[in-house]
């Protein structure tokens, strides 16, 4: 027994790393791109394996306070110029406002609903928002597992807002690269409900920019792709390009 | 609209990036109502061509939005319409728009009072949201938060209701106004705070998004008279709720008329994942006009539709590929005992096509009170709309 508890320390000290600080040196390595703007290909496929096109327009800004968003609708034809803006917010609930060109309406979404679907996709509104580990309670407890013969750090974290359409999440980093492989939701009853795997990570200027996000519902078995067509930071963007007057431009 | 042509034309050659849209649409009505003299269903073809210009600066744009209508009966409901055709100058703070523009403003999701800019395209129907584009000029600057706009729009578009065998046909002869502006001046903005709020405010000048009714000869007519409105949409963010609120006070400038009060409230609430990821909106909502002076012409003799009403009503969305929707929502008019009662399902399909189809019934009053409703009857519709975008 004696030896076991031996082997186990030794074991734990090998990758001795808490939760928190393996969220702050991975958040870290994609931290600094001060302003973004990219062009994402969506591509949402049902169980049946029918698939449809998105194309989005995205604008990023960091800000110490909580990064602000702009996403705009280019195709398919019928949602062109919807557009949703998000100032993000570390304490609360994020602020997103809706632009719908039809009506020339500007809705703003309240909380409850950002747990819900983005545009029918597999992603939700929060699964876009802000990821930063501030909003988690990160458990200690930090595992080394092997995902497709990647060596990974696994860790789990509980979302502090209680309105989240989670109950945890489980959380893959590459060992060597300390870049997220894979999140694991589970949904309020703890049951997993989808997967997100990410992949063709570019390094630019110092900063990893993910460069495809997979989304698996494992319930229903529908499938959400994200990639990132068009990527360039350092943008110069400012706050104003974020203000509710670009949702109306 | 020769200036106009000028305007949107000239500039065209400067610019570097063109976006075009478009959609055609077939839409066919059928009704069940108790008038022998009213048609029994309706077939339209629709059209909407938009097409927006931006320069290389992206300081300078234009927008060109047309809008084609064929009734196979009714021959008021056949013309190509500008809808917008608008330039605007944008710098870093502030912006200058010239031409037909529509604009929205309100926070409720049935009937806004604050939305006072456009009229309703009456030939669509008298429960449709189209709006006529209305010429003006618009200037707004941009603080952190918040802006300030200022509007002068020139003059009224006319006002024309669809033909006597429509249903929605209204007895009234509308008097064209003289071309006098109306000027808005709007302050909104957005607070950072726990619960955060969209507020706006708006004090109009002019021509009254209201007209009055006589009866001249007996024939009803519909005539503007001038008015200076204060009025408010606001939003509040309590958790999981939005909480929003409409009001205005209109001081009218007519010895028939009286000062009015309008007022909204409403709530909505969203229920997410209720069955194979769906979600449900639960809307409520309540409009009310009051007048200063009794002894005038009060909301019911005025036409008014909300005057003492409430709006129930659920939007269950399928949060599918194809943006499924279902919308039921009743209007009751707590006054006159009297209802409208719509059920709407939205979606695509093949990515360019989508698919509307609505049922509405209106249950009239039986008092001896005139209103809008007892003006249509009682009424049953169903219609579906088939539309292509490219």
């Amino acid at each position: 027994m004696k030896k076991l508890i031996l082997v186990g320390l030794v074991f734990t000290l090998s990758f001795s790393i808490s939760g928190l600080e393996l969220a702050k040196k991975s958040e870290a390595l994609s931290k600094g791109y001060k302003s973004s703007i990219s062009k994402l290909k969506m591509i949402m496929k049902n169980s049946s394996g029918e698939s449809t096109q998105r194309d989005i327009s995205l604008k990023n800004l960091e800000l110490e306070s909580g990064d602000r968003g702009l996403m705009e609708f280019l195709s398919p034809k019928k949602v062109k110029g919807t557009k949703l803006l998000t100032y993000e917010k570390i304490d609360r609930d994020d602020d997103q406002w809706l632009y719908l060109p039809a009506l020339k309406r500007v809705k703003r979404i309240v909380g409850k609903g950002k747990s819900g679907s983005f545009m029918g996709s597999e992603f939700s509104y929060e699964d876009l928002g802000n990821q930063d580990y501030r909003k988690f309670s990160l458990e200690d407890r930090v595992e080394l597992v092997n995902i497709d013969g990647v060596e990974c750090y696994k860790n789990t974290r509980i979302p502090n807002d209680k309105k989240s359409g989670y109950t945890k999440q489980i959380i893959y980093v590459n060992k060597a690269t300390f870049l997220v492989k894979k999140i694991e939701y589970f949904d309020r009853k703890k049951e997993l409900l989808k997967v997100a795997t990410f992949s063709d990570y570019k390094k630019s200027k110092n900063i990893y920019r993910v460069g495809k996000i997979e989304m698996i519902n494992m319930q229903n078995h529908k499938f959400t792709s994200i990639q990132w067509v068009e990527d360039k930071i350092f943008a110069s963007l400012k706050k104003r390009d974020f203000s509710k007057r670009v949702l109306k431009k | 609209m020769r200036f106009l042509t000028i305007f949107i034309l000239i500039p065209l050659s400067l610019f570097a990036e063109l976006n075009f849209s478009a959609s055609v649409a077939t839409f066919g009505e059928g009704y069940i109502h108790n008038s022998d003299t009213k048609d029994k269903q309706r077939v339209d073809i629709r059209g909407d061509f938009k097409t927006k210009f931006i320069n290389n600066n992206e300081d300078f744009e234009a927008i060109v939005d047309v809008e084609y209508l064929y009734d196979k009966s009714d021959e008021s409901r056949r013309y190509i319409q500008i809808d917008e055709a608008k330039v605007k100058y944008l710098d870093e703070y502030f912006d200058i728009t010239l031409g037909k523009m529509i604009l929205f403003w309100g926070a409720l999701e049935v009937y806004n009072i604050a939305d006072t800019f456009n009229q309703s395209n009456t030939l669509k129907g008298s429960f449709s949201s189209n709006k006529l584009g209305e010429v003006a000029l618009k200037a707004d600057y941009y603080f952190e938060n918040s802006e300030f706009n200022t509007v002068v729009k020139f003059y009224n578009q006319d006002l024309i209701y669809p033909y006597e065998k429509s249903p929605f046909y209204m007895p009234f002869n509308v008097v064209t106004p003289d071309k006098k502006p109306t000027y808005y001046f709007k302050y909104s903005g957005s607070t950072d705070s726990d619960y955060p709020i969209d507020y706006a405010f708006i004090l109009q000048y002019g021509y009254d998004n209201q007209l009055k009714i006589s009866y001249p000869l007996y024939t009803p007519t519909q005539s503007y008279y001038q008015s200076i409105k204060l009025s408010t949409y606001n939003n509040i963010v309590l958790d999981s709720l939005l909480l929003k609120f409409e009001g205005s006070y209109t001081r009218v400038d007519d010895d028939a008329l009286s000062d009015y009060i309008q007022s909204g409230f409403g709530g909505e609430y969203k229920i997410e994942d209720i069955a194979f990821g769906s979600s449900l909106d639960l809307i409520l909502e309540y409009y009310r006009y009051d007048t200063n002076d009794n002894t005038k012409l009060s909301a019911i003799d005025l036409f008014r539709v909300y005057q003492n009403d409430i709006f129930g009503g659920a939007r269950l969305s399928f949060n599918n590929k194809d943006d499924s929707s279902f919308l039921f929502g009743i209007v009751g008019d707590l006054e006159y005992d009297e209802y409208s009662i719509s059920a709407k399902f939205e979606s695509s399909f093949y990515d360019d096509y989508s698919i509307k189809i609505e049922a509405m019934q209106i249950i009239p009053t039986t008092s001896d009170n005139y209103t809008v409703y007892k003006a249509i009857d009682d009424f049953k519709s169903i219609s579906c709309k088939v539309k292509y975008h490219f």
